[in-house]
């Protein structure tokens, strides 16, 4: 069978266009480029491939990407996140649009292989959230030299993009979205720190002023969490492996100390480091029984679940996303969202006008792609200044902020690309 | 006779009410000193609170002492109804509250809860109270006294006992320093936020966040929206309360000149018309308008429903009217109490510290009836001293004692330069 969307339910739509309409009305970059892009049509004669969680914000960029000229074929890549009423707004649309919510993981596949085989001819642009259409490329090169470029959005995914350049001479320009100012700093730093103090607050209610908060990590994510916790009345201590991002930390006036330090005291401890095994058993014997234990970086693996399982006698459901742990030592820990991403699974992740922001980035480079291909060498590559600086003034003129240099044209001030080390 | 949605809804609310427990360490020891004191043996209480988790943990309390209890809800947006039944079921008072009912049961409420007779009054926004002296003068003879707990109770009251009309001692918790200077500025600051979170995941950081009011609560909420990263104007009648705002950093300008500028605001004055139809109309479109202050005549609602050419409710507790410029204006949980309406009430913690003080007010009223006049009765000092260091205890935290030379010089005027 096929995973195509296809004749889907009128009241389906209904609700899809209202939600789409919803979303855009927040996200002015991506409608201000849209209406740019439907009258240069960049991408005229181009088949595109998306694989993005299919959210109301990425249905936006969905209609933007078909404003611009292209063929769209697009799949969520996710067993749950795909809304089928969005799905459904964007299928009478003419978008080619394959899964919907709750499918198993290998469906999730047949559902992006499909997507990548929609079009008789190929596809010629790929826009990706996790490498999985790249990889995909990556594995058929030869079958597929009508490709132009290809965009990946994510952290982990532009690490597997890079890996797979070190080894393949991609023909056409892969472009890294995620390491971008205008993307880190909007997304990871400021949309995922509030987002997970959000999740916090809606899993357990608890009152955050002068609690112990002990944030591990102090990357984009770790440093956005830490701001807002202090910001919410946490007496917040950082945890990091980096002499670099210690003193970073220590200078913005947070507390730094090994874990096994700041373990005995925290009220909650949240990981935001991206590695695996940041939590494990020496901490979880020094925590403090009614801990709370939470994750906002990529993986479930930060906090080691199998080492707080060793130490469990019995667990029970005690809010929706708070489980608690009671230890064979009498204490308890409560382990919120399975220890997988609280921000995602007990609040609602990024903001649609976070999303426009990332958007933005992922949806300028593509129609760079197809209308300045000469912009980008062949290869795989991060996002250059100039765009990084055009989206920045962009989100500044839709907040209404003048600066000093918005009168000077763009490319003549500061990039804030040359702040990446910040 | 009570009023609840579903008693088999108590399993799920027991579980909340324990949870709580956990965070409410100063009311737990009273739970256990009520015990064995038994201050509250022959006593009759009427409470109207909102009905939380939180709430009950002070009900625990209070039937602890010996108290027959009788409680409805101060607000019907605010009761959570697993709540309500394990209250009912578990705790053992009679209650009288259902989410969402109209005002007709609302006030059956009130009414249910006054079949108690009570000699005790706790009162959360002083409608029982006004409702008991206007309509059941009858009660009055066994009433030994009240505790009112919110600002605006207070002020409500307070103006009973100006005119005269206030017929039994009240005890006003608000005034405690325990109380405002927490619940109001910390557990209000963060629970509004959270409210309009949960509301309209709208991202804070950079956003023109406008605080009408700049009181306990008004001081909370615009130090947290600082803290999640939003540029805060405050608006303000009171020149003192302007400046503080204006010495802490923040923008100080006219409501009118607010309105144009700010993308969220929210009203916490305790007073009403503080963002007029006018205001409204001067929005920018897609501005998001909320109330964190006690009624909800803060926000000219019925004018901005009656007037809108269009309604659309975008998520839960968020509603859009478009108004005949064009725009679209946001209004959360109609305008009521967005924290308590999007979001949970009060944190476990904060309500701790309000709800320890309200319960040792009861126990003050009934040992020092025979010598208080009707009025409002000053919060003794030892009640706040009481509550503060049970709470330290709770933190682990040790603070220092004044020594011998440092009290006498604070009580000799003969040292000078």
């Amino acid at each position: 069978m096929s995973w195509l969307v296809s004749d889907p339910d009128e009241d389906l739509v209904q609700r899809g266009r209202a939600a789409l309409a919803l979303a855009r009305s927040q996200m002015p970059l991506l409608d201000g480029i849209q209406r740019e892009a439907a009258e240069s049509r960049p991408l005229a004669g181009h088949r595109l491939v998306g694989c993005v969680h299919l959210t109301k914000e990425t249905g936006v960029l969905v209609q933007l990407l078909v404003a611009s000229g292209a063929e769209v074929a697009w799949t969520g890549g996710d067993e749950v996140s795909t809304q089928d009423e969005v799905a459904a707004a964007l299928a009478v649309e003419g978008v080619r649009v394959f899964g919907r919510r709750g499918m198993t993981t290998a469906e999730v596949g047949e559902a992006a292989a499909e997507a990548f085989g929609a079009f008789s001819d190929g596809p010629t642009m790929i826009l990706d959230n996790g490498a999985h259409l790249i990889e995909m490329a990556a594995a058929s090169l030869d079958r597929h030299p009508q490709l132009r470029g290809a965009t990946e959005k994510t952290s982990e995914g532009s690490r597997r993009v890079r890996e797979l350049g070190a080894t393949i001479d991609f023909p056409f320009p892969v472009v890294s979205v995620n390491d971008v100012v205008t993307k880190w700093e909007v997304d990871n730093t400021y949309g995922t720190g509030q987002s997970t103090l959000d999740g916090i607050l809606r899993a357990t209610g608890m009152f955050l002023a002068g609690k112990r908060f002990v944030v591990c990590g102090f990357g984009h994510v770790g440093r956005g969490v830490a701001l807002r916790a202090r910001g919410m009345g946490a007496r917040v201590v950082v945890v990091c492996r980096s002499a670099k991002t210690a003193v970073r930390a220590r200078l913005a006036g947070f507390e730094v100390l090994p874990l096994e330090s700041a373990a005995r005291t925290a009220d909650i401890v949240c990981t935001a480091t991206g590695r695996p095994d940041v939590v494990t058993a020496e901490h979880l014997d020094l925590l403090p029984s009614g801990a709370v234990l939470c994750n906002t970086g990529h993986s479930t693996a930060e906090i080691n679940l199998a080492d707080l399982q060793a130490r469990t006698v019995s667990t029970e459901q005690v809010r929706p996303h708070v489980r608690r742990h009671r230890l064979d030592d009498g204490r308890y820990l409560d382990l919120l969202s399975g220890g997988g991403l609280v921000n995602l699974d007990a609040a609602e992740g990024n903001p649609s006008e976070v999303m426009d922001v990332t958007f933005a980035n992922q949806a300028l480079v593509t129609l760079g792609l197809g209308g300045r291909p000469d912009r980008y060498a062949a290869g795989v590559q991060d996002v250059d200044a100039a765009q990084d600086e055009d989206v920045a003034r962009r989100k500044l003129a839709a907040m209404g902020v003048r600066f000093d240099g918005s009168d000077q044209p763009a490319g003549t001030t500061r990039g804030v690309g040359e702040d990446k080390s910040a | 006779m009570s009023m609840v949605r579903d008693l088999s809804l108590a399993d799920v609310g027991q579980l909340k009410v324990d949870f709580a427990a956990r965070r409410m360490p100063v009311l737990s020891a009273l739970v256990e000193r009520f015990s064995e004191s038994k201050p509250f043996i022959g006593q009759r209480i009427a409470a109207c609170l909102h009905v939380t988790t939180e709430t009950a943990n002070m009900c625990r309390a209070l039937v602890a002492g010996g108290a027959e209890l009788a409680l409805c809800a101060s607000n019907p947006l605010s009761t959570k109804d697993d709540v309500a039944a394990t209250i009912q079921r578990d705790i053992g008072a009679e209650v009288f509250a259902i989410y969402g009912c109209d005002r007709e049961t609302f006030y059956q409420q009130v009414q249910g809860v006054l079949a108690i007779r009570p000699t005790i009054v706790v009162d959360d926004g002083a409608d029982l109270t006004t409702t008991i002296h206007n309509d059941y003068p009858q009660l009055l003879d066994e009433i030994i006294g009240g505790t009112e707990v919110t600002s605006t109770g207070v002020l409500r009251i307070r103006n009973m006992a100006t005119d005269g009309a206030l017929r039994y001692p009240v005890l006003p918790t608000n005034d405690a320093a325990t109380k405002h200077l927490f619940d109001n500025r910390y557990g209000t600051g963060q629970n509004t936020i959270d409210g309009i979170l949960r509301a309209t995941n709208v991202l804070l950081a950079g956003s023109v966040f406008v605080v009408v009011g700049y009181g306990w609560c008004g001081r909370g909420v615009a130090m947290r929206a600082r803290g999640m990263g939003a540029k805060v104007v405050v608006t303000e009648v009171d020149p003192i309360r302007a400046l503080e705002a204006k010495l802490d950093g923040l923008d100080v300008m006219t409501m009118d000149q607010a309105a144009a500028v700010g993308d969220i605001f929210v009203t916490v004055t305790g007073n009403r018309d503080a963002i007029t139809y006018a205001h409204l109309q001067q929005m920018k479109d897609g501005a998001v308008v909320c109330n964190s202050g006690h009624f909800d005549v803060e926000i000219a609602v019925s004018e901005l429903q009656a007037n809108a050419t269009a309604r659309r409710e975008l998520r839960p507790n968020c509603v859009e009217y478009k108004l005949s410029n064009g725009r679209g204006v946001i209004l959360l949980a109609e305008g009521r109490l967005v924290g308590q309406s999007a979001a949970e009430a009060h944190p476990a913690e904060v309500m701790d510290m309000t709800f320890a003080t309200q319960a040792l007010g009861v126990q003050y009223l009934i040992e020092n009836a025979a010598r208080l006049e009707p009025g409002i009765v000053p919060i003794p000092r030892s009640i706040e001293n009481d509550v503060a260091s049970a709470k330290l205890r709770a933190y682990g935290i040790q603070i220092d004692e004044l020594s011998a030379g440092q009290q006498q010089y604070l009580t000799d005027w003969r040292v000078g330069t």
